[in-house]
């Protein structure tokens, strides 16, 4: 993580480099001009006789306004493009890292930490650069030269008047940690309510059903109301803040004029210095509110620092090195795998070899997803062995073996872009194809009947689609992608008998050749298979063709007898436009 | 702003107005207050520091004064402290105030949006309303706490000022004032281009966060089709876009402060000049010269932040108005007052012809002339294709919907006539996917009926849920996360039915779920509904054959009408649509 951070801070070095130098121009002529408008006062009194000086004073002023203007410009615009740019990069390389992240540990973590990573904490990496310089450097910087021009004026109006900004900034700092507990307090509330918002506008009808309407209304009452407390609290503590900074430079103020005057009947200071001194005491007063900035963004920055230097200890993907073509024959040997201290699967030995197809059937977690996942390297396989191709599968590159298979899940995930993308997933494939695939999934049908046809939007943005249709999709890509080896998970499980049926009977062509694994708790999506095994609790306690298990006593013939009835009146239920 | 809009304003300020009144007071004491300050400083100088004197004689009304410098200071330290006290009650009472404000508009749409009509929810996206009862009302807030009283304490204050030094000096006022003006348009420009340049980084954030979000959510997708260099280039080029968008907003923004700078300090070299050269015959005191920088350097900030609350006034009347059009929807508030009160209720149920439409102007009818009557403790089962009216006729049961034509009947009674949270109190339903509010398991089986744990436990045990239930490290204390989340289906739908034993109502309506459930839970949530049918009235939407072949009455709907009804066996026998269906079946599955 270091090495990433410095690796990026010196690709922008020549930007961080004009940034302190415009920094710095830009705070010296930021006060330059109000000294001068003190001694031009002073010339003033004798006007005539001092033209010469006014003139020249006048110049300087003029000339460090415009100097001002400009490089403070310069500075805001480097400093935010900078550190932007920044962000980027680093928020790219967090992403890739993330890419790279073995899928377990990605599963467990939750998906709004691991969008923290990429989001939030690279976003407080770049606030804390932000901060160091244009809080830091530029408060260090700004009561030095005004500490310096104050010295200059008279070394004991200073002193006396820098007590109660110490004082003040000390309140400051104070009353910002309240601020900032407060402030944490509230938005907790906050969350809570809105958790609860979200909670009870999705479930109205339950809220009706159940005559939930009076007491949800009673708690909503009494959440809103913790956070109208909690955020009341805040601005009182605000308000504070804000009057004691205007009560410290008030009081600055007087007693500046007070010794002033004496200093001026002295005659150890001008009138015009003692306007130019007002004008310093009032320029201390956002540098004094700055510090507390500083100090969260600092210690935000650090955590966060700490939060990515730990995502980028997390291990990455083992890549395996032999980048073979892959073609068809998997056999697996005396498999066990344990995920979380408990065993998904014990001594699985299958042989499939090219062209054949494989069905898995089995109950709810008797682990057949496992058995794809290991082949596809989401997993490591620990204990036994999984070759393709007589290699072993840990041997194997990451990127060959997966470009090798195509493997349809569950639940298929869309992303919010067109029904196009979804289906030939940022790949490059000729419209043809992509339509062919999607006559052989049966969308076409569906496809023709949306507004904007194969374009249409999925998602948040766009249309929502059935359970059905989402399926379908994802099987156009097995069509579409053509590999040596697919596996379908239950891919089938929304689609009515019919639409099955013509998917199943396109598959038959299509799957000459290749290796086909179908995952599923439905007899009709494996019995065509060449084989079928039947998982228990992790172990394979059937083996055999549709006919073969149908004939023997066992778990495969009660599933039969149990899905049969239940099948047809899910054929009378669902049954999907058509 | 139109009428509609400042009636809306004045509705929600109307209990507060005390509180305005005490604040626009307290905020023009401040402003004077403030004003005066750089006077004394100006008297300081013109009278004591040019004269080197410390303490000078006045006369004033017919009387000597002699006045110090340090009393001068006093009453200075005396203003600043009486001017940031009253300041700090101000502040004080503004958020107080406004938060009130907010809490009260919050409990307003909220209780609102309980008491909608399911119609209501159907139009309005559940994300919709959360914007307005969270997001919303803080921008009202937003708007009394910061916007409206800044506004109007920078309002008073440029006067305050403005009336000052016209007073010392107009014609030098006139000239620092075609220099605000300048500066008033100048930066009316520039904010405007830069607010474009500003929505297309929020948009380009946005697109940004998404993709993100989707990379997140889809990493198994993008694993398994082995696509995460694509994706990385994908998020290299919206994450370029996105950082050259911020990079653009910075070309607009750094200069506006700059600018606003440069005129001020115009403004100041014009007064030194014209005091310097004493042009048209302008004779400045070194006092005014003083008062006048002062007061130029105090008038930029409130008029810039004048000009950006102007915006923050009309973001408040979008969000006033986004409120307002919810609430002001009256007409879709259900009914919980009037109506008959039902008790003893028999539970004998009965659609005459009812005829239904989810909108009165749609052309199809969702439900045609259904006509059935289910006699009390009898089961009927509702079975056909999605969008048959299996779910409808459920809602019409619930009263979500009010029918259009023809009755349904509780007991004989048109439910129409029946108080509708009485008429709810009677029907029990457990819905294919339950809805498990976060908290404990006893909460979400007791919902807002105070039960005992021993009343709970009952219901548990009815529901054949106990084995599930001391699974649980905590048992009935165990927490439900959001949406219950931790549970299966299969377990959801078992707290669901200790609800229902729970409740006891008359009525129970079962949407069976359709996801896999493993066999055990299946077999324990068979046992509840053979119990609950054996005593209540019940109607299901039944996706096992083992839940149909039971039921008093199976009716068969297709496209809203029913097309044929009995027992299994008789419609088996019957040799219609539900037959030919089975028998296609099972010779589809080659038949044992």
């Amino acid at each position: 993580m270091k090495k990433v951070l410095i690796k990026l801070l010196k690709k922008y070095k020549i930007q961080y480099l004009w940034v302190i130098v415009t920094l710095l121009i830009f705070q010296i002529t930021r006060f330059i001009p109000v000294q001068k408008v003190g001694s031009i006062i002073d010339l003033l009194s004798d006007a005539t006789n001092n033209k010469g000086l006014i003139i020249r004073n006048f110049i300087v002023f003029f000339a460090c306004v415009i100097i001002h203007c400009i490089s403070r410009s310069l500075y805001k615009y480097i400093v935010k493009a900078t550190t932007y740019r920044f962000e980027k990069d680093l928020r790219n390389e967090i992403f890739s890292k993330f890419l790279n992240l073995k899928l377990e540990d990605m599963q467990n973590t939750k998906n709004g930490e691991l969008m923290s990573y990429i989001t939030k904490y690279v976003n407080d990496i770049r606030g804390g650069i932000y901060g160091i310089i244009a809080y830091g450097i530029r408060t260090i910087f700004a009561f030095g030269v005004l500490f310096i021009l104050m010295l200059n004026v008279n070394w004991k109006l200073t002193l006396i008047v820098i007590i109660p900004m110490v004082i003040e900034g000390i309140i400051v700092n104070k009353l910002k940690e309240q601020i900032k507990n407060s402030e944490k307090h509230a938005q907790e509330e906050y969350t809570k309510m809105s958790e609860f918002v979200q909670e009870s506008t999705d479930s109205i009808r339950t809220t009706k059903a159940f005559n939930e309407e009076e007491y949800q209304i009673s708690l909503f009452k009494t959440k809103s109301e913790k956070v109208k407390n909690n955020y009341t609290k805040l601005g009182i503590y605000s308000s504070l803040l804000s009057a004691s900074m205007g009560a410290c430079f008030g009081i600055c103020y007087a007693i500046s004029f007070i010794f002033g005057t004496k200093l001026i009947i002295m005659e150890l200071i001008t009138v015009g210095e003692f306007i130019a001194f007002n004008s310093y005491i009032r320029d201390m007063y956002w540098p004094l509110k700055w510090i507390p900035q500083l100090i969260t963004r600092i210690k935000k920055m650090q955590v966060a620092f700490n939060k990515l230097n730990s995502f980028y200890e997390i291990n990455e993907e083992i890549l395996g090195e032999s980048k073979e073509q892959l073609v068809g024959d998997i056999v697996i040997n005396n498999l066990d795998f344990s995920y979380d201290n408990t065993n998904v699967l014990k001594n699985i030995n299958v042989t499939i070899k090219s062209g054949e197809t494989l069905g898995i059937i089995g109950t709810i977690g008797s682990g057949k997803s496992t058995i794809a996942n290991l082949l596809l390297k989401l997993y490591e396989v620990n204990d036994g062995q999984i070759f393709i191709d007589g290699k072993d599968i840990n041997k194997i590159d990451i990127e060959q073996l997966r470009d090798s298979f195509c493997y349809i899940t569950q639940e298929s995930f869309l992303f919010s872009k067109s029904i196009r993308e979804n289906i030939k997933l940022f790949r490059e494939f000729s419209n043809d194809d992509i339509m062919k695939s999607s006559s052989k999934s049966a969308l076409t049908e569906d496809i023709k009947n949306m507004e904007n046809g194969i374009e249409t939007i999925v998602g948040e943005k766009g249309i929502t689609l059935s359970g059905g249709q989402k399926q379908r999709v994802a099987i156009a890509r097995a069509f579409l992608f053509n590999k040596n080896f697919i596996i379908f998970d239950d891919t089938f499980s929304a689609l009515d008998n019919r639409t099955e049926k013509l998917i199943l009977e396109n598959l038959k062509g299509f799957l000459e050749n290749k290796t086909c694994i179908i995952i599923s708790n439905r007899i009709s999506d494996v019995k065509q298979a060449d084989k079928i095994i039947v998982l228990d609790k992790g172990e394979i306690v059937q083996k055999g063709t549709h006919n073969e298990l149908l004939s023997q006593e066992g778990l495969y013939r009660n599933f039969y007898n149990e899905q049969s009835s239940n099948e047809f009146l899910k054929e009378m239920n669902i049954g999907e436009e058509f | 702003m139109k009428n509609k809009t400042i009636k809306r304003f004045y509705e929600i300020a109307k209990p507060h107005l005390k509180a305005f009144v005490v604040i626009i007071l307290f905020s023009i004491i401040i402003d004077i207050l403030a004003a005066s300050r750089p006077i004394l400083v100006k008297n300081v100088i013109d009278e004591f520091m040019q004269n080197k004197v410390e303490i000078k004689e006045f006369s004033k009304f017919g009387r000597n004064f002699i006045i110090s410098v340090n009393f001068i200071g006093i009453m200075y330290i005396l203003i600043v402290l009486i001017e940031n006290t009253l300041d700090f009650f101000m502040m004080k009472l503004t958020s107080v105030t406004g938060e009130k404000i907010m809490h009260e508009t919050r409990q307003k749409i909220f209780s609102f949006s309980q008491k909608a009509n399911v119609k209501f929810h159907d139009k309005t996206p559940s994300g919709k309303l959360f914007a307005r009862i969270t997001s919303d009302t803080e921008d009202l807030a937003i708007f009394f706490e910061d916007v409206l009283i800044t506004l109007f304490q920078d309002v008073s204050y440029i006067i305050v000022i403005s009336i000052i030094m016209l007073r010392l000096n107009w014609k030098l006022s006139i000239i620092v004032y075609g220099v605000v003006i300048i500066c008033v348009v100048i930066t009316y420009i520039f904010t405007k281009k830069a607010n474009v340049a500003y929505n297309l980084s929020k948009n380009a954030r946005t697109k940004l966060n998404t993709f993100l979000a989707e990379a997140i959510y889809g990493a198994k997708t993008i694993k398994i089709f082995n696509i995460q260099k694509i994706i990385d280039k994908e998020e290299r080029k919206i994450a370029e876009d996105h950082a050259e968008k911020i990079v653009n907003t910075a070309k607009y923004e750094a200069p506006l402060a700059q600018i606003l700078f440069f005129f001020m300090y115009l403004a100041i070299s014009i007064i030194i000049v014209i005091s310097a050269k004493k042009l048209w015959n302008i004779e400045i005191a070194l006092g005014e010269v003083y008062i006048f920088i002062t007061y130029i350097r105090e008038l930029f900030d409130p008029i810039t932040r004048t000009l950006e609350n102007i915006e923050g006034v009309q973001e408040a009347v979008v969000s006033l108005n986004k409120i307002y059009d919810i609430i002001d929807e009256q007409n879709s508030l259900e009914d919980f007052s009037s109506g008959k009160e039902i008790e003893n209720v028999i539970g004998k149920l009965e659609f005459k012809h009812v005829w239904f439409k989810y909108n009165d102007n749609d052309e199809k009818w969702v439900l045609k002339d259904i006509s059935f009557c289910i006699e009390p403790t009898q089961t009927i089962a509702l079975v056909g294709k999605t969008g048959a009216g299996k779910t409808t006729i459920i809602n019409l049961v619930n009263r979500f919907y009010d029918i259009q034509k023809g009755e349904i009947l509780l007991d004989g009674v048109n439910i129409k006539d029946i108080n509708l949270s009485s008429l709810r109190k009677h029907i029990g339903n457990v819905l294919q996917d339950p809805f498990i509010f976060s908290g404990t398991i006893k909460e979400n089986i007791e919902l807002c009926n105070d039960m005992s744990e021993e009343k709970v436990n009952e219901a548990i045990d009815l529901a054949s849920a106990r084995s599930f239930i001391n699974s649980l490290q905590n048992g009935i204390y165990e927490k439900a996360y959001e949406r219950g989340e931790n549970f299966s289906v299969g377990q959801k739908q078992l707290i669901a039915f200790a609800r229902i034993f729970a409740l006891n109502p008359d009525v129970f309506i079962l949407d069976e779920a359709t996801a896999n459930i493993d066999t055990s839970t299946e077999q324990l949530i068979q046992k509840s509904i053979d119990k609950l049918s054996r005593e209540k009235t019940a109607i299901f939407i039944a996706h096992r054959l083992s839940t149909i072949v039971n039921v008093d009455k199976i009716l068969v709907l297709k496209d809203g009408e029913i097309i044929e009804q009995g027992t299994h066996k008789e419609l088996l026998e019957k040799r219609g649509y539900y037959s030919n269906l089975y028998n296609s079946y099972y010779e589809s599955l080659g038949g044992i």
